[in-house]
């Protein structure tokens, strides 16, 4: 059931607690103008979100989570064709159901990935609604993140802009990865060029 | 032949040996040392290239640190001599850096590599600001420590780099020195056997 009053929802719970508390916005607000009503049933949709379908504890799936957002946080899905051009990047109703789901998988991975390579940014979110909903995707992509995808590296780029491999210095990445998720929008920091071809390479080494 | 003959017989061949020997010695010695010192001055400066072209364009790197734990007291001795501050730290490296970033950065990495995995950190008196930028460089440079600095820390996913201040850095070159001083020459060195890339290069 992602689709939750005409949005896309990766996580149901969340999606049914951000509709509930919709005030007749198109899209979510700003990250300046939260809502406390809005937090007070996200963090509900959470703590439910760890019960009945995570495949991992809840401090682990937690732990895995803070991996998602650290690394991801910036990353939205493709729009849906016809998308008005002015649209929130925030606006799940205007999210491509398949690059959704991809993202949320290519989290899972790179959680997986994080259990036998530590070298990633973990990050908790903020108050805001936006980062509250991101953490939302990445506690619900825990959820199934068992530690049984492949790979032992990833790298986050732009097509076409700026470096596409990881340097030759850090010794993995030179070759072929064995999967690439993507693309995806990266409206987020400055650590990835912005823009709407951004992917995700899972490399061995 | 009597035995007093044959005496002075076997001390006169030996003798004669003897004095063959010596001016064969004599004669041979300067080509003996000519071709040593030969080797050396041949040696010594391969090794000082090898050192010296670390993490410049086009070198293989990582061969030439395999090559340098051949003999790790002489390239630890030139590789910390190589070591220096690096101005501008607060510049994040994306990708490759220049030339003399990637040589310092080289220089630690294959210390790190012929000593087994050794590495030093510093506290630092820089304390980050609040920005995006600053907060992810205090916590790649925090990673393995929240209270000292490692010379350099990479995030993987984004191939970045992130250089320790200044003052920090002078600490770590100051401890690499000193403990090349006290035990460079008798530490046990034993380099990594097919290392993660965190327990060296990053």
């Amino acid at each position: 059931m992602p689709f939750i009053g005409d949005r896309y929802y990766m996580n149901p719970l969340f999606g049914a607690a951000v509709e509930r508390s919709r005030v007749g916005d198109d899209v979510l607000p700003d990250e300046d103008s939260d809502s406390s009503g809005l937090h007070v049933e996200l963090l509900a949709a959470q703590k439910q979100l760890q019960q009945p379908h995570s495949k991992t504890p809840p401090q682990t799936q937690e732990h895995k989570a803070e991996v998602g957002y650290g690394e991801t946080s910036g990353l939205v899905p493709e729009k849906i064709a016809g998308a008005p051009a002015k649209s929130s990047a925030y606006d799940r109703r205007m999210w491509d159901e398949n690059s959704a789901r991809h993202l949320q998988e290519a989290r899972t991975h790179i959680m997986d990935i994080s259990e036998r390579n530590p070298g990633v940014h973990r990050a908790k979110p903020d108050q805001s609604t936006i980062s509250q909903a991101v953490w939302s995707d990445s506690m619900h992509a825990a959820a199934n993140s068992i530690g049984s995808l492949p790979g032992k590296h990833f790298f986050i780029r732009q097509q076409g802009v700026g470096y596409q491999q990881p340097p030759k210095r850090l010794g993995w990445g030179q070759g072929k990865p064995i999967r690439t998720y993507g693309p995806f929008r990266n409206v987020g920091g400055g650590d990835v060029p912005k823009g709407n071809h951004t992917f995700i390479d899972i490399y061995n080494h | 032949m009597f035995p007093r003959e044959i005496t002075l017989s076997l001390t006169s061949t030996i003798t004669k040996r003897t004095v063959l020997h010596v001016v064969l010695i004599v004669l041979l010695a300067p080509f003996a040392v000519a071709q040593g010192a030969s080797l050396n001055h041949a040696g010594q400066p391969t090794l000082e290239r090898e050192v010296r072209q670390l993490g410049l364009s086009g070198n293989d790197d990582f061969a030439d640190v395999k090559k340098l734990a051949r003999t790790p007291v002489a390239s630890a001795r030139l590789l910390v001599s190589q070591l220096h501050v690096l101005e501008h730290p607060e510049r994040t490296v994306v990708g490759e850096g220049d030339a003399q970033v990637e040589h310092v950065l080289w220089s630690i990495m294959a210390l790190r590599y012929i000593t087994g995995g050794k590495d030093f950190c510093a506290p630092t008196a820089w304390i980050s600001g609040s920005t995006y930028e600053e907060g992810i460089r205090s916590y790649w440079l925090h990673f393995s420590s929240k209270s000292c600095v490692r010379f350099f820390a990479v995030w993987p996913s984004r191939g970045r780099t992130y250089i320790a201040p200044e003052d920090a850095q002078k600490r770590i070159i100051a401890k690499w020195k000193r403990w090349f001083a006290t035990e460079g020459t008798s530490f046990h060195y034993k380099p990594l056997r097919n290392p993660k890339p965190e327990q060296w290069l990053e």
